[in-house]
């Protein structure tokens, strides 16, 4: 439950920092980046799913006017780069093995003559049988993609805890189901691009619009063959990320290497089309099947599942979105005996990544539906059986995952409220269904070279304003008010005195970026131990201008203060004054870092992945047309356990933000394949729901306090995306009888399935 | 064939010299130094591109610059004065009606387009209007409460208490679409 | 790649047609420009010239008298004839189809005779035209001439026009007291194409169809009347039976493809389901 703290910034809806550059057209995004010399450049990309280059003619395009530079493979050191797998190229080496494959890149004096000078490289391919489905890429007959890779299984999971035989043989009820989820693709409004400049003393310049910027230095130096330390990178404003600018893509290096090579700076901006060809990594498919048994009681006794995902073309971050799937959701309830098979495979499209949920929307899809037949055959209230076995305070997951605060019942308890469940329940209406599903995040994951953590630098101004240097970055979420207001109510200062720096990898300490509801927590705690440092200094200081000890002072509204004697204070900036203009005067500056209590998984996948855990429940009425299928959403509801709210416009924009994009996974997105190749890839094929297409949406945060969070808070960002799609089928069930396992729900999925059940009669 | 042309923009007149292909998108961004007005889907489904030409909203995207010579071009930099945000954006700022902000310029410019023409819409003409940009980020919610806060004259109260904004929030969904007074 | 053109913006109806004229199959108008521009930009068209048509005189406007019906400029917008008094008044198939067009934006860019021109059989506007037994006006160098709409529409993405023609004007017999009803199926989005359009109007009394005429589109390579429908139900009564029998001749004419808003099946039954809807609002509101 809450801790009663008086906070004097956090809570309270103070303007967003970078809130007027926004609203007036002035925020610099990617594409706003203009520098002297500045070439155009495009990518040809491969136009075959599978396919061996024989040849690659540039001379052609070379002899353009105009053109001032044209790549292929022959001008990059052919090292092989990816976060797990080494198996990505900035430029085709060999072969192509999806459509929309970078293979060569020019640099123009403008679009037109960089869009001309493609049609003039001549690539003489030989195309490869390819295959698409994952499930059929695994048998022994299908093509080889990568060729080291066997049956293209790129990974295996097979975890097992407890005794998952005799845990069935013990359920009063054995459910086994199948269930299928979609690639999503994060449809930011702006589409990745970067400007890379490359200095004559061997040092590339770097503008981009990644949410992950010293993961983009790491593999910006791998695939350039140079030390991190050539690389620097500068984050733009972000137009949307979601995860998919989180940098598995191939835009920043192909404009690394034309401008290397034409000496001068290179925009490459992807258009619509190419974000959805080979842009922010889609989310990983996945055919999940799923075993659970029950006590008759409601209890969960055992479950059993297999995923075989689609990795796609190369390896992103798909290996631990593939474990994140197996394992994650076993913290939403009190397991005991549990058994997680996955499969990650290779197939020939577009590669799958990291998109808001890593996983866990295919996982939530699938076990919050399973939770709901169980309900229905157990005759039990879904609101009743979640209550009996959500995860509570020092709940302990079989792989480990230990949980600190833990609000889900309370979660439970208001959505069911919110949503009116009983009274609703009372009172049918035909075609009207409600269904509702709970879900667990992580705040942040270890994952990346055994560091889970951030840190801050903060100096004082001179004139007593905080400054703020972090190299997280800023991607809409809201996240550098939450940290200047962290930072604000740990110094002791108003708002309005605090600012955060862009991220910019010369200037900034080591950071892991946007990913895995990571920021308020653990960002969270870096700046907030960065504010305590900087306020001892401030206090020490302090006490030598006041004569007085320093532990007898309080900072608040920008002064310092003398406890009992408060008409003895002195304003920051007399202090920040105090210390820096005097014989062996010094600056006020200190760093401060963070890395949150949790492990590196073993090799069984066993160990607590992340420093806290935020929990939620979620519930959907919704209103089928039987004659059409036509789903339409009525009301929907949201309680979220994120701890203390830090901000609460940009919470509450995270809840919403989350439900947006889950019901458009859930009902709208899909994106028609044909032989690996989209169809239409557009936003006019390729639907986002808009205001009209939205339902009322109620939503309340639990009185929540994360003891290891700064001030209580911890993480949010994925949490409300991962349930969406089972709530809504949970809630089309009760409405009309048919149950949809396959995403998106179409009309036309629910219509078949209500005929179906018309001609068996049931 | 490149030709010369002046494109008045928020009021200002620019000489540029461009190709007849060229795009009012372009012409603002690249030409005119305008990069406030932003590029989505390029096909005029998401109106990230949205300005004003001649009073009528439109999408940058696919609009020929050649056709715009002697119109009135409006975008989001012409919004302020002296400095001081136009009430929209202060709604925008206060209630929280961006997050990214790449979709904001052009929810900004679609929401004056309507409010210069309607200064008192329904919620839900606003909803209908609105429904022609897209963001990815908010679920829309606090856009159309931005946009309310305008219509209703609420710029600048603050946020009032959690309780009456919720309520509010709600209202303005539970209230159904737009229905056409046409249909029955 | 983008095509590269000459630009031409014409003053008069006269010089737009000799322009088009001099250029026959290298020309490519320009009214509103949102399909044309966007076409343009994707490279599949690369005309040598675009034509504006907006400073031609005589395209715009929208005149109505109770005798000769509705003339419909080409180049007036979608948005001004949804919102034009008359249209409302006399012609609320017009108002509710226009409205239900794509988004406000598009519909404030989006001329009428761009529309039809496109010949597009995923928008509206054409059903409901030839609903209400609309003709077009075509105009060269060579001379005028008037089709119904349904002729105009000829197969996927092709119309009547003839390389040096202009669509000038749309005319809309008066509306003689017929009911009618529109439906736009939109299960994804609000704003997205429709999955099936249906627009009809009726003449009768009493449950009695004396006259009717049921447009579709979205359900085959073009926007088309239902004639085997119609004649299911012309001069008989609208029983229940007769109805879905007219649905189900809709169904059989329709010939929809495959694509992310659905099968070709699914769209074929919908067919069904929505012209038999349609048929019921407009007979509800029959006297």
């Amino acid at each position: 439950m809450s801790k009663a703290e008086n906070f004097a910034v956090l809570g309270q809806n103070v303007d967003r920092f970078e809130g007027h550059d926004k609203v007036t057209g002035s925020a610099a995004y990617v594409a706003d980046v203009f520098l002297p010399g500045m070439l155009t450049g495009r990518i040809l990309r491969s136009p075959l799913p599978h396919a061996r280059i024989r040849n690659i003619d540039t001379s052609r395009a070379e002899k353009l006017r105009g053109v001032k530079a044209v790549v292929t493979a022959e001008d990059t050191i052919k090292k092989g780069w990816g976060v797990f797998f080494p198996d990505q190229y900035p430029l085709s080496v060999g072969k192509a093995r999806y459509v929309g494959e970078e293979v060569a890149a020019v640099a123009a004096v403008d679009r037109d003559t960089a869009e001309e000078a493609l049609e003039l490289i001549d690539v003489d391919w030989e195309e490869l049988p390819a295959v698409f489905d994952a499930a059929e890429a695994m048998q022994p007959d299908a093509p080889l993609i990568h060729e080291e890779k066997e049956n293209n299984i790129a990974l295996t999971i097979d975890v097992v805890r407890g005794d998952i035989d005799a845990a069935f043989k013990d359920s009063d009820l054995v459910i086994e189901e199948s269930f299928e989820s979609v690639p999503q693709w994060h449809s930011a409004i702006e589409t990745i691009g970067s400007v890379a400049d490359y200095s004559a003393n061997g040092k590339y310049t770097v503008y981009m619009n990644t949410q992950t910027l010293f993961m983009a230095r790491m593999r910006l130096a791998t695939a350039l063959g140079v030390r991190e330390a050539d690389v620097r990178v500068l984050q733009t404003a972000v137009g949307g990320g979601f995860g998919g600018k989180s940098c598995d893509d191939n835009n920043a290096m192909v404009a690394a290497i034309l401008a290397r090579k034409a000496r001068r700076p290179v925009k490459i901006i992807n258009t619509r089309e190419e974000e959805f060809l080979a842009g922010s990594r889609p989310r990983v498919n996945m055919k999940v099947w799923v075993r659970m048994g029950f006590k008759k009681d409601g209890r969960i006794r055992a479950k059993h599942m297999r995923i075989i995902a689609d990795n796609g073309a190369y390896s992103g971050k798909a290996p631990a979105i593939t474990g994140v799937a197996a394992l994650r959701h076993d913290t939403c309830y009190k397991y005991s005996d549990v058994r997680s098979e996955a499969y990650l495979v290779y197939t020939n499209k577009i590669p799958t990544g990291a998109f808001r949920g890593f996983g866990n929307p295919s996982a939530e899809f699938s076990v919050e539906q399973m939770m709901d037949i169980a309900a229905d055959e157990l005759g039990m209230d879904p609101f009743e059986m979640a209550r009996l076995n959500a995860a509570e305070e020092g709940y302990v997951s079989p792989h480990g995952n230990r949980v600190i605060s833990c609000e889900l019942r309370q979660c439970i308890d208001r959505t069911e409220r919110m949503i009116g469940w009983k009274e609703k329940r009372a009172a049918r209406k035909p075609n009207r269904g409600l269904g509702m599903g709970c879900t667990v995040h992580v705040s942040g994951k270890r994952h990346f070279g055994d560091y889970d953590g951030s840190s801050a630098t903060i100096k004082m101004n001179e004139d007593g304003k905080a400054f703020i240097l972090s190299g997280e970055g800023e991607t809409g979420q809201g996240h550098w008010t939450a940290m200047c207001q962290i930072a604000a109510e740990e110094l002791g200062v108003p708002f309005s005195d605090v600012a955060i720096s862009e991220a910019d990898t010369d200037l900034t300490t080591f950071c892991l970026g946007n990913y895995a509801s990571r920021l308020t927590y653990v960002a969270g705690n870096a700046v907030k131990n960065a504010a305590t440092a900087v306020k001892e200094i401030l206090h020490d200081t302090a006490a030598e201008m006041l004569e007085c000890d320093p532990s007898d002072l309080v900072s608040r509204d920008g002064f310092i203060f003398v406890k009992g004697a408060e008409q003895r204070s002195i304003s920051v900036a007399d202090v920040v004054r105090g210390r820096q203009f005097r014989r062996g005067g010094a600056p006020v500056v200190a760093s401060g870092s963070f890395d949150a209590d949790s492990v590196s998984q073993d090799a069984l996948r066993f160990g607590n992945e992340s420093g806290a855990y935020n929990f939620g429940c979620q519930a959907a009425e919704v209103e089928v047309d039987p004659d059409t299928g036509h789903v339409k959403v009525i009301q929907y509801a949201v309680a979220s356990d994120c701890g203390t709210v830090i901000y609460p416009i940009g919470a509450e924009g995270q809840v919403e933000g989350s439900i947006a994009q889950g019901l458009g996974y859930a009902l709208i997105e899909g994106m028609r394949m044909e032989e690996g190749r989209p169809v239409n890839p557009n936003f006019s094929d390729y639907r986002l729901a808009s205001m009209r297409d939205m339902p009322d949406l109620v939503h309340e945060f639990a009185d929540s306090y994360e003891p290891t969070g700064p001030f209580g808070a911890k993480g949010l960002g994925e949490l409300g995306m991962d349930p969406v799609a089972a709530i809504i089928s949970n809630a089309i069930y009760d409405a009309v009888g048919v149950r949809i396992r396959t995403l998106p729900i179409t009309a036309e999925k629910v219509l078949r399935a209500l005929q179906e059940k018309k001609k068996n009669g049931s | 064939m490149k030709r010369e042309m002046v494109l008045t923009v928020n009021g200002e007149e620019h000489d540029v010299e461009i190709e007849p292909n060229r795009l009012l998108l372009e012409a603002l961004r690249d030409d005119v130094g305008l990069t406030g007005t932003k590029e989505g889907c390029s096909i005029g489904v998401c109106g990230a591109c949205s300005v004003i030409v001649d009073g009528r909203l439109v999408s940058a995207c696919l609009t020929l610059a050649a056709a715009c010579e002697g119109k009135k071009i409006e975008t989001i930099e012409g919004l302020a004065e002296d400095g001081e945000l136009h009430p929209l954006q202060r709604a925008f700022v206060q209630y929280g009606g961006f997050q990214c902000g790449i979709c904001t310029p052009g929810q900004i410019m679609a929401a004056k387009a309507l409010l210069d023409h309607n200064p008192n819409p329904t919620t839900d003409e606003v909803k209908e209007w609105m429904s022609a940009n897209l963001c990815r980020c908010t679920g829309y919610y606090k856009i159309l409460e931005s946009v309310m806060a305008v219509v209703e004259g609420k710029v600048d109260e603050g946020r009032r208490d959690e309780a009456v904004r919720q309520a509010r929030i709600q209202s303005l969904y539970q209230s159904d679409t737009y229905k056409s007074d046409t249909s029955d | 790649m983008r095509a590269k053109f000459e630009y031409y913006a014409p003053t008069s109806l006269d010089e737009a047609c000799a322009l088009l004229r001099e250029h026959e199959g290298d020309a490519k108008l320009l009214a509103g420009g949102t399909a044309l521009v966007m076409w343009l930009r994707m490279g599949l068209l690369s005309p040598g010239y675009v034509i504006d048509l907006e400073n031609v005189p005589g395209l715009d406007g929208i005149t109505y008298d109770p005798a000769g019906g509705l003339r419909i400029g080409a180049g007036v917008k979608h948005r001004d004839l949804e919102l034009c008094p008359e249209v409302r008044e006399h012609y609320p198939l017009l108002r509710e189809t226009f409205y239900k067009v794509a988004q406000p934006r598009i519909r404030l860019m989006a001329t009428v005779g761009g529309n039809l021109s496109h010949g597009d059989p995923m928008t509206d506007p054409g059903a409901s035209f030839m609903a209400l037994d609309a003709e077009v006006t075509l105009r060269s160098s060579r001379g005028e001439r008037t089709l119904s709409v349904e002729e105009f529409f000829v197969d996927y993405y092709e119309t009547a026009l003839e390389p040096d023609e202009i669509l000038t004007a749309i005319h809309v017999p008066p509306p003689a007291g017929r009911v009618w009803s529109h439906i736009k199926f939109t299960p994804r989005s609000e704003e997205d194409f429709a999955t099936v359009g249906v627009a009809v109007t009726l003449a009768g009394e009493n449950s009695r169809c004396d006259d009717v005429r049921i447009a579709l589109n979205s359900v085959g390579p073009t926007i088309f009347r239902a004639r085997a429908a119609e004649d299911a139900l012309r001069g008989r009564d609208l029983s229940p039976a007769r109805i879905e029998e007219a649905g189900a001749a809709a169904a059989d004419a329709s010939d929809p493809i495959e694509d992310v808003r659905g099968s070709s099946d699914y769209k074929r039954e919908l067919t069904a389901v929505f012209v038999r809807r349609a048929l019921e609002q407009a007979a509800a509101r029959l006297g």
